[in-house]
Parts: C-alpha cells; structure tokens; sequence
C-alpha cells in the first residue's frame, strides 16, 4: 500500500496514454509481454534486472572461457597430430636406419640413435604431457589413450630392437670394416690364386695338385660372396656362416698342404720354388682375410641378434605406422569435440542475448506495470466509493444494521469511521426504545394503582358519608398515593415527566 | 670271331682253376657269393637299405661287364635289426649256412663290435663297416677293412668347424651305446686337444626316439652347437624337440646318421642342420666315382642319390678292386693280402689306402649342410 501511493499521483495523467500504449504493444508481445518472467517473476524489478544483468554478464563470462579452452584444445590438437606425424616418419626413418646398421654403417648408427630418442621422447610427450614446441602440452585425453597404448606397444618393442642393434654397434661396425677387408684382399688372393693354378699346371703339377688350386680359385670367390652375404642379407643363413666357416678351414688347410704336404688331405708339399713364393704371398694375404673371418663369425650371434631386431624393426614398422595413423585419426576426433565447444558457444551467447532482451523486458513491462497499477488504483479507488456509497444507501432511510465493508482500499478508513457511526446511533436508538418500554410499564402500574385506590377510596367515601369525618381522611390520602404510584390523574402527567428525564439521564 | 674263341678258351680255364686250387668257399667258376649283414628294419632300416642299393648298383655294373675274372657277383643279406643280440647270429648264418666268399657293408658299431666276434675269428675278410668307432678298428684285425674315416675324423673336423663359426658352448647328444660313446670320446678328444670342455650331455636309447630328457639336460646350457651321435629317427625328434623347445643351436651329426633319411625326416626343421661325411658329394659330378656311382645307381633303378648309397658303392668298388688284385686264383688270404697291398687305390677321386699295419683305408671327411630347399650344401 505504501509503495503504491506514490504512483497514485500519476494516475490521471496517465490515464489517457496506456490506452493508447496498450493498444499498440498488446497485439505485438502477444503472450511475452506484459507477462512476469518464470522463477524470479515475483522479485522486484530491481531484482530482477540484477539478477538478468548478473546472468548476462556469466554468459558473457562463459563465452570468453568457452572462446579460450577452444583455442587452447585447437593447439594442443595441432601439436598432437604434427606429434604423431613426425613418429610416422620416424618410424620409417628407424627402419632404415637399422638396416643400414646392421650393415655396419657408423652413420646409420647415429640417425638410429636419434630417432630412438626422438621418438622416445614424444611418446613420453603423447603420454605424460609436456612442452613441445613452445607448448605446454598436458597428457593425451583418456579417449585417445587406447590408441596412443596399442602405438605405445609397438614402440616399445621396435625400441627394444632398437636398442639392441645399437647395443652392437661396435661390433656392426667392426663386421662392417671386416667385410670390406675381406673386399679390399680379395681382388689379390683372387689373383693369386689364379696365378698359382695357371703356374700349377704350366709347370706340370700333379692332377690333384691342379684340381686343389683350381678349387682355391673356387673358395676365394666363395668366402668373398658369403661374407658379403652374411653382412648384407636380412636373414643370417645359417649355412652361409657354416661354409663360410668351413671354407675358410678348407682354403687355410690347403694352403699348409700345398706349402708342407699333408697326408689325410693327399697333398705333396710343392717344391717348385716360384710356385711356393706364390703360395707364400697367398699365405700372408690370407691371415688378414683369416683374421676378418674370424671376427664375422665369431660375432655371429650378434650379428644374428642384430639382423632379427632389424627386421623385427622392419616388419613392425608397417605395424607403427598403422597405429600411428590410428592415433591420428584419434586425435582428429578428439578435435571434433571442438563442435561441442561451437555449440556451447551458441548457446551461452543465445543465452546471453536471451538475458539482454529480458533485461530489455523487464524494463518495459515496469514500465507497463506502473501505468497499469495506477489505473486500476484509480478504478478501484472509484470502485470503492461507489461500493461504500451503494452500501450505505439504506442509512439515508434510518437502516442502522447497514455494515459498511472494510477493504484495504482507500475507501477501508471511511467506511470504518461510518460504522462506528452507525454502531453509535443505533446503540442511542435502543436506549431509547428501552426507556420508553420502562415508562409504559409504569404508567401502566399506577394506572393500577390509581384504579386500586379510586375504588377504595370511593368505598371509603360511602363509608364517611355513612360516619362523618370525610374531610381528615381525604387529605391523608394524597399524601399516601404520591409515595408509591404517583399522584392521580393530575398528578400522573407530573411523574410521566419525571420519567422521560430520567430515561433521558439514563 | 676270334675273339669269341679266345674268351670261350680264358672261361674254359677258368672254370678248371678252382677245381685244381682247391675252391674257396663262396667261390665258384662263375659267381662269388658275398654276404651283408645290416639293418634292413626298425628305425634304422634306411642305413643298411641304402649300403645295400650301393653295393648292388657296383656288383650290378660289374656284372654287366662280365664280373671279376668271370665270375659275377652274388649279394645275400642279413637282417640284425641294429640289435647287437642278433648280430653274431646274422654273421653265422651267412658265413656257416650260405658260405660266403667274403663280407661287405656292415652298419652299426654296438652290432658290428658283435658280429667281428664271428667274422675275424672265421678268417672271413669283411670290407667296409657303416661305422667309425675306435672299438672296430683297434685293435686292428687283418680281416677287417675300413673304407670311411673314423669317428674320430669326423668328431675333429666338426669341432673345428664349430669353433670356427663362432660356437663356444658345445653339447653332445649320443646313443647310449658303443657307437655314441665312440663318438663322444671323439668329441672329447677334440675338445682336450684344445682345451676345452663339453657344457653338456644327452643320451637316449638305441631304437628308441625317448629324446625329452636329452632335451631337457642339453637345452638347459643353451648351447651353440650339439654334436648328435646317432641314427635319423632319434636324431631328428632331438632336433625338432630342440627348436620346439627355443634353441639356437647348430645342431652336427656325424655320417652314420643317414644324411638323406634325416633331411626328409626333418622336412622344414632340417634347415642348417650340418653333416659330417666320409664319402664326396653324391649330387656332385665333379668327382668321377660319383658320376659312376650315378650312372650305376640309375641304371639299377636307384634314382634317389644318397650318401650311404655312394659309400656302398664305394665299399663294391674298393671289394672288386681287391678280388681283381686277387687274381683269378681267389682266396680269402689272397684277398687279404692284396687288399693290405693297396696303396694310394684312386676310386675316382676317393682314395684308399691299407697296409699291413692300416686298415683304416680312408681319412676322407667333409662336411655338409641341409639347406632351405632341403638340399645338401658342402
């Protein structure tokens, strides 16, 4: 009631204009306008409008983190994929590498070790987070992992291979130096050999002296191309070491044989002194290509350990490569969850627009509010005194049971004053009426007693006029009658009087 | 024409000589009956199968050129089963009931060190043993003759060879008997002679293939290399049992375990298993008795070339040779006598040699490998 009265000044003036404004908004906000909003339509405006401009200003809020998570997951998926492009060239790149190793290439070696490391250390990344180019990059998301894991299991075993071709990489590489010794001497014991096979003969030699010297042609040839065979194949076969290593025990044989003669062997020592000068040379060429030999073989099981995990390597590297794609393509719909990120966008900016144009609401529809309470204060304020005025119509005809209804409205204290009025009146009105009642019923007993008294005294009359002394006993009659029912006709309008004052006191 | 004449005269005489000479058992004017006791079934069977395609390719050739002297040759065969217990019996029988001239290709060290308690003592020259232990050649008796190396041979080349492709474990895998013992002492004398010793055992028993404990005993040392003393059945479920179980090994067997039988029997898993042998590579041409041997087996029918096949027809070879040296006047001394005469006999570039005091006749090892097409590779 008090917050309302100060509107009721306006009532008047704007009485002419919400007509009017009523008419144009009323067809255009249709069902929104004009009505309260849900929830928090029954606060006052002011708290409406804080509550509205606190909300825009969360949206608005949400919209800027929203806006700035996006940018970072746009990053850190970017650093992911190119993450996992690099392990996808690396992965080729390792199995190159060991190839070239497991030949006994010092370089080889070296590009092998890095990209072990490199690789290493961005599956590292991948998994625990960590800054890679300039970014700090957290753990791979849990909706990743199972293909960061099955990428990881192939890693760790191309690693464990990696690792161990490295591991004899002083040994690769000594094999290496040794087959190219082999290489570089065998041009010369090839030679040789020719050589003392063609001199065998020249100078007669015995057939199965020619047919030993022939066959070192043979071994030289052989020894060369198994070495050869043994360093560069993929697969140590176990039969290129086994003649390798017999061929070499054939050629060394032979040779003594050739140079001593032996027995088992059916050879006889050569005496042709240009041809054992020959045999000389071969022999001293041989220890070198001998030494070689027995350094390849002897690191056989190296060398074999170190072929399978270069081929172990090989064949997983397509695997790698698989899983690596499938990490990609992981992360790649990792980064489709950003469209969740544009989709929360929208919303919380629609929200915050929503609250924009509620605020915006709110304002009018106060507005509007307060044109329409002062009109209907002013209509009810008339409502009411045409209702008090209709109510106490009947007063006018001397109706004091009429009741005046108290409302809160303006009218409330005027009605309150008028049945206070009328309670007053009619409590008067009752006085009366009882009073009049009191006095009839008077009235009525001394006419009783006068009626009494008339007789009696009419008897006593006739009782004087019978004994004489009428005089004395009439007169002590007026005094008797005026004591308790009042004088006789006279004297009984004088006592009618009495009452009314006292009834009028009363 | 006259020719005809001339050898109608030569068998005419021929065929009076022994009656003069006092005719030696199992020799008649136009046959000579030569016996072969070996293993023709159970596990071992191939082994005396293959001795005996050898020699009937040789006598078969021979034959077919008119024989020795005139007389063809004629094979009769015992089976011992490569069971000792029945070896002295197989040699009795032949000597006693079929009266053979001589004897030839015999298989096996625990059934021969049997059956030369009846040959030696029955003075019947026996030629060429499918065995290289120590126990068959000393002491040396004068009726026996070798034609392959010894074991000891073998053992010492397979050593080297270990050695020498880098091997440092080495096991031995062995039938429990004479022959493995004589191969694990060959091992043995190898290896001290470099000062080294054997990192395990395993043996199972002759005509078994009960291998498991072997494998488990040798596998146990991951050895480089495991020298198998034994014949193909039991060597081969060692060898597969072996690569089941993980092992890395070399795996070396020596001559006697029949190269062929063990690579078909090995299929897939006989890759880079290696043999020792005493014969030169029968798939070869470059040496010429392997080129007759070749043309000799084809045409008995033989068309599977083998190493035991080849040293049976090595062993004809070095037999026929004996009886032409012999003579015409044909007795089992004679035929000793010119045997331990035989010095440097070029077989077609395998060479033999005895002497009174040496019967070992060749030291002749080489060694081999199956390759990935199941083919042998020396």
């Amino acid at each position: 009631m008090a917050l309302k009265l100060p509107f009721i000044g306006r009532d008047a003036k704007a009485d002419a204009k919400p007509a009017k404004s009523k008419a144009q908004a009323a067809p255009r906000a249709a069902g929104m306008a004009g009505r309260p909003l849900p929830l928090i339509g029954r606060m006052t405006t002011g708290k409406q409008l804080q509550i509205l401009t606190g909300l825009l200003v969360l949206f608005l809020a949400a919209d800027a983190v929203i806006v700035a998570l996006d940018t970072r997951q746009g990053n850190f998926g970017t650093q992911w994929i190119a993450s996992v492009g690099k392990i996808q060239m690396l992965s080729q790149r390792l199995a190159k590498a060991a190839q070239q190793a497991s030949q006994g290439n010092r370089e080889a070696f070296k590009q092998l070790r890095e990209s072990r490391d490199e690789f290493g250390s961005l599956m590292k990344v991948l998994a625990d987070g960590g800054v890679l180019a300039g970014v700090s990059l957290p753990p791979t998301p849990e909706a990743v992992r199972p293909a960061l894991e099955s990428l990881n299991r192939e890693w760790l075993k191309t690693e464990k291979n990696a690792s161990l071709v490295i591991g004899e990489e002083k040994n690769l590489v000594a094999l290496g130096q040794a087959v190219r010794s082999i290489n570089n001497n065998n041009p010369t014991l090839q030679e040789l050999a020719d050589e003392i096979s063609a001199l065998s003969v020249q100078q007669g030699g015995s057939a199965r002296q020619n047919q030993i010297t022939s066959q070192m042609m043979m071994l030289t040839q052989r020894m060369a191309k198994n070495a050869n065979t043994m360093l560069a194949e993929e697969v140590v076969d176990p039969e290129v070491a086994f003649l390798l290593g017999k061929d070499t025990n054939t050629y060394r044989d032979t040779l003594q044989g050739l140079l001593q003669g032996s027995d088992s062997q059916r050879i006889s020592r050569v005496s042709d002194a240009e041809l054992r000068g020959k045999l000389g040379e071969l022999e001293s060429s041989f220890k070198d290509y001998q030494v070689a030999v027995a350094n390849i073989l002897g690191n056989q099981q190296r060398l074999v350990n170190a072929k399978r995990a270069t081929r172990d390597i090989f064949n997983q590297s397509e695997n790698v490569l698989t899983a690596a794609a499938q990490l990609s393509a992981g992360y790649e719909k990792d980064q489709e969850k950003r469209q969740v990120n544009f989709v929360a966008l929208g919303v919380v900016s629609l929200l915050a627009f929503v609250m924009l144009l509620l605020v915006g609401k709110v304002y009018i529809d106060d507005s509007r509010h307060r044109m329409e309470d002062s009109e209907k204060q002013s209509r009810s304020n008339q409502d009411a005194i045409l209702r008090l005025l209709d109510e106490i119509g009947n007063l006018a005809n001397g109706d004091l049971t009429v009741r005046a209804k108290v409302t809160e409205e303006v009218t409330g204290a005027i009605a309150d004053s008028i049945n206070y009025t009328i309670d007053e009146l009619r409590r008067l009105v009752t006085g009366i009426t009882s009073a009049a009642t009191e006095v009839t019923a008077a009235t009525q007993q001394a006419q009783n007693v006068t009626g009494q008294l008339l007789q009696a005294a009419q008897k006593q009359s006739n009782e004087i006029q019978g004994t004489g002394r009428v005089d004395g006993g009439a007169l002590s009659l007026r005094v008797k009658t005026k004591t308790p029912a009042g004088p006789r006709e006279e004297t009984v309008s004088g006592s009618l009087a009495q009452a009314v004052s006292s009834t009028k006191k009363g | 024409m006259t020719h005809s004449i001339t050898r109608w005269l030569i068998t005419g005489l021929a065929a009076l000589a022994p009656a003069l000479a006092a005719a030696e058992t199992g020799v008649t004017n136009d046959r000579i009956l030569v016996g072969q006791a070996a293993v023709f079934s159970g596990p071992a069977a191939q082994l005396g199968i293959q001795m005996r395609n050898g020699i009937l390719s040789y006598f078969n050739y021979v034959n077919e050129r008119g024989g020795v002297n005139g007389r063809k040759l004629e094979l009769v065969t015992e089976d011992d089963g490569y069971d000792p217990a029945r070896a002295q019996a197989a040699s009795r029988k032949l000597i006693e009931e079929k009266k053979v001239f001589g004897l030839l290709g015999y298989v096996g060290t625990p059934t021969g060190t049997e059956h030369i308690k009846v040959t030696a003592p029955a003075k019947v020259p026996l030629v060429g043993m499918f065995t290289g232990a120590e126990a068959l050649r000393v002491p040396m008796s004068r009726y026996i003759f070798h034609v392959r190396a010894s074991y000891y041979d073998e053992t010492e080349k397979i050593v080297e060879q270990v050695l020498s492709v880098g091997g440092k474990k080495i096991a031995v895998f062995y039938q429990d008997d004479g022959y493995g013992q004589a191969g694990l002492q060959g091992v043995q004398i190898a290896m001290n002679k470099r000062n080294l010793k054997i990192d395990a055992l395993g043996k199972f028993e002759r005509n078994t293939l009960k291998v498991e404990e072997a494998v488990k005993s040798i596998n146990a040392v991951q050895p480089d290399a495991v020298v198998m003393i034994g014949a193909y059945a039991a060597c081969a479920a060692f060898i597969k049992q072996m690569k089941a179980a993980g092992s890395a090994a070399t795996f070396y067997n020596v001559s006697f375990v029949g190269s062929t039988s063990l690579a078909s029997a090995l299929g897939k898993d006989g890759v880079g298993v290696a043999i020792s042998q005493v014969v030169p590579f029968p798939w070869g041409t470059a040496v010429p008795v392997v080129k007759e041997y070749q043309s000799a087996a084809t045409k008995s029918g033989y068309k599977d070339f083998n190493f035991g096949a080849l040293e049976g027809f090595l062993v004809a070879k070095v037999f026929v040779e004996g009886l032409k040296r012999t003579g015409k006047n044909l007795t089992r001394e004679g035929f000793v006598d010119a045997l331990e005469k035989m010095q440097d006999y070029d077989a077609g570039g395998f060479y033999v040699s005895y002497s009174p005091k040496n019967h070992a006749g060749s030291k002749f090892v080489d060694l081999t490998i199956i390759s990935h097409d199941g083919k042998f590779l020396r």
